[in-house]
């Protein structure tokens, strides 16, 4: 679990494009609406590069929680 | 074009950066794609005295204006030349923004998840083997009518649990409100849409009727049973939403399948790529996704100001947002006309649009095209173009090709 990226979505910018839990199911899953949420408990070791599923999300509202507790985000325009 | 913009005004702005943008062009796409290359490196957002809009280039410009929608932009009229097409009433959702737009989607988002869509899967299967059973043994297709347009019109009466046997019904009224009467007059092809839009009108509010009257375990109901602030939809709103669902998933569908099947049938060596490993079909979609590209969207200055590129537009300026423009930005794809399937993590397409737009029935959509091309493939290894037969291009504010025939060994 201590290996897996920390992600965070972002509610305000996600729309629902799946590309999360499309790339990275073990670590984001759909709600009902189909936006993604971050699973709270995973079921295998991360498959991906953090910073490619933070790229994938077409609205860029994947962040990665760093130690400090800034975020490093897509960029959102 | 840089020094001083703020101290410009529109018209100003407009003079300088004015650059007419045919909506509906002649000539190929090719070169409607090396026309918007050019802006993007002169001038990424250009104004058309044509049709009175801006035009945006880029794939930053267009996205961060999409993801505005409803934060200094609105989709009413999702029209570059501001010209409401049918009415003077926004269609729903498309056209409607703020709080009523959140709550059709609220409606529709959990109806259209994906494992509603996954739920009705197989039935998408066999739709595509039907319509396949209906060709192979010819070794010919002609990919359009006989597979393309009809295959998501069957599966949205499966999606809403509407009877298949009205899909040539259906189809009808829609080519005749996409294209209108092909070599009529003006005229004609006024009257015939009236005429479908009365005709469609009347058969969904048989729908309605009966479903209020005898509720089901179906999409169709649970819309129908709606309430927001405890009204239910009225009865024309409901026609208006089931009409545009169908249209919104019939033309794209079928135009993003069309327009890869001409590109597949001079490019085996890619149709076998594309299943070479079971990773391999799924970034492929997506590549042909961002090539194909057919949505046009158009966004609206909708506070005092916006800003737009380098520029601050004031209320009630219209930006023409080609997402296909957008997906072949080189800033981000390279060599952007040209379909990879090995691009390395590439930058997201555009095509299902971005922000509070974004297309409702995006599963429904990977589905079919899914489904499609592993069906098409399973049956049909390997094909070309029927001699003597070119793809024409036809651009409107769907981009599409039709007279896509193909021939191929027949087989069972
Ligand atoms: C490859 C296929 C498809 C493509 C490329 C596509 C593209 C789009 C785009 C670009 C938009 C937003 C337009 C804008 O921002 O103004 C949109 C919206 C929409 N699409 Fe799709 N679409 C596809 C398939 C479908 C399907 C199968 C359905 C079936 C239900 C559908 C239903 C809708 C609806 C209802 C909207 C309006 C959403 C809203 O305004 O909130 N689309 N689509
Ligand atoms: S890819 Fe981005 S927008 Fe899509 S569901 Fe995931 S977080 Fe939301």
């Amino acid at each position: 679990m201590s290996d897996h990226p920390p992600f965070k979505i972002d509610e305000e910018f996600c729309v629902g494009h799946g590309r999360c839990y499309a790339l990275a199911p073990e670590s984001f899953q759909p709600d009902e609406m189909g936006h993604g949420v971050v699973r709270d408990y995973r079921d295998g070791p991360a498959t991906r590069e953090p910073g490619v599923v933070v790229n994938a999300c077409p609205e860029s509202a994947i962040e990665l929680i760093t130690v400090g507790g800034d975020a490093e985000k897509g960029s959102q325009s | 074009m840089t020094e001083n913009v703020a101290d410009k005004s529109v018209e100003q702005l407009k003079q300088e950066r004015h650059r007419d943008y045919e909506v509906y062009p002649q000539g190929t796409m090719q070169e409607v794609f090396d026309d918007l290359a050019d802006r993007r490196e002169k001038c990424p957002i250009t104004f058309s005295e044509k049709g009175g809009f801006w035009l945006a280039t880029s794939y930053d410009d267009i996205s961060s204006i999409l993801r505005r929608n409803n934060r200094g932009f609105v989709s009413f009229p999702n029209i570059p030349d501001g010209k409401v097409a049918f009415g003077q009433k926004a269609q729903i959702p498309i056209e409607l923004d703020g709080p009523i737009h959140t709550q059709y989607r609220k409606l529709l988002d959990p109806l259209l998840s994906p494992a509603r869509i996954a739920a009705i899967e197989d039935d998408i299967r066999a739709v595509a083997n039907d319509l396949i059973d209906g060709f192979i043994e010819t070794g010919q297709c002609d990919v359009v009518p006989q597979f393309a347009f009809p295959f998501p019109g069957i599966n949205f009466l499966t999606l809403m649990g509407w009877p298949l046997e009205d899909a040539e019904k259906m189809n009808e009224w829609v080519e005749i409100f996409l294209k209108g009467v092909p070599g009529g007059t003006e005229e004609e092809t006024l009257q015939a849409r009236i005429r479908a839009s009365q005709e469609s009108r009347a058969y969904i509010q048989a729908i309605v009727d009966d479903r209020r009257a005898n509720p089901r375990d179906d999409i169709t109901t649970t819309i129908v049973q709606t309430e927001f602030d405890g009204e239910p939809i009225s009865d024309s709103d409901l026609s208006d939403l089931f009409v545009l669902m169908l249209m919104a998933g019939l033309d794209t569908v079928q135009s993003v399948i069309a327009q890869s099947m001409a590109y597949l049938a001079e490019h085996q060596d890619r149709w076998e790529q594309m299943f070479a490993s079971p990773d391999s079909l799924e970034p492929a979609i997506e590549e042909l996704l961002r090539w194909t590209s057919p949505a046009m969207p158009t966004r609206n200055v909708a506070e005092e100001t916006a800003t737009v590129g380098d520029m601050t537009l004031p209320r009630g300026e219209r930006v023409f947002c080609p997402l296909n423009a957008a997906n072949r930005d080189p800033k981000y794809f390279e060599d952007p006309d040209e379909v990879k399937f090995d691009r390395v993590d590439p930058k997201p397409h555009v095509t299902f649009s971005l922000g509070a737009h974004r297309c409702v029935g995006v599963h429904l959509a990977r589905t079919e095209l899914k489904v499609a091309f592993q069906e098409l493939h399973r049956r049909i290894p390997h094909f070309r173009l029927v001699e003597g037969e070119k793809p024409r291009e036809l651009m409107a504010l769907t981009w599409s090709v039709d007279n896509v025939k193909i021939a191929f060994d027949p087989a069972g």
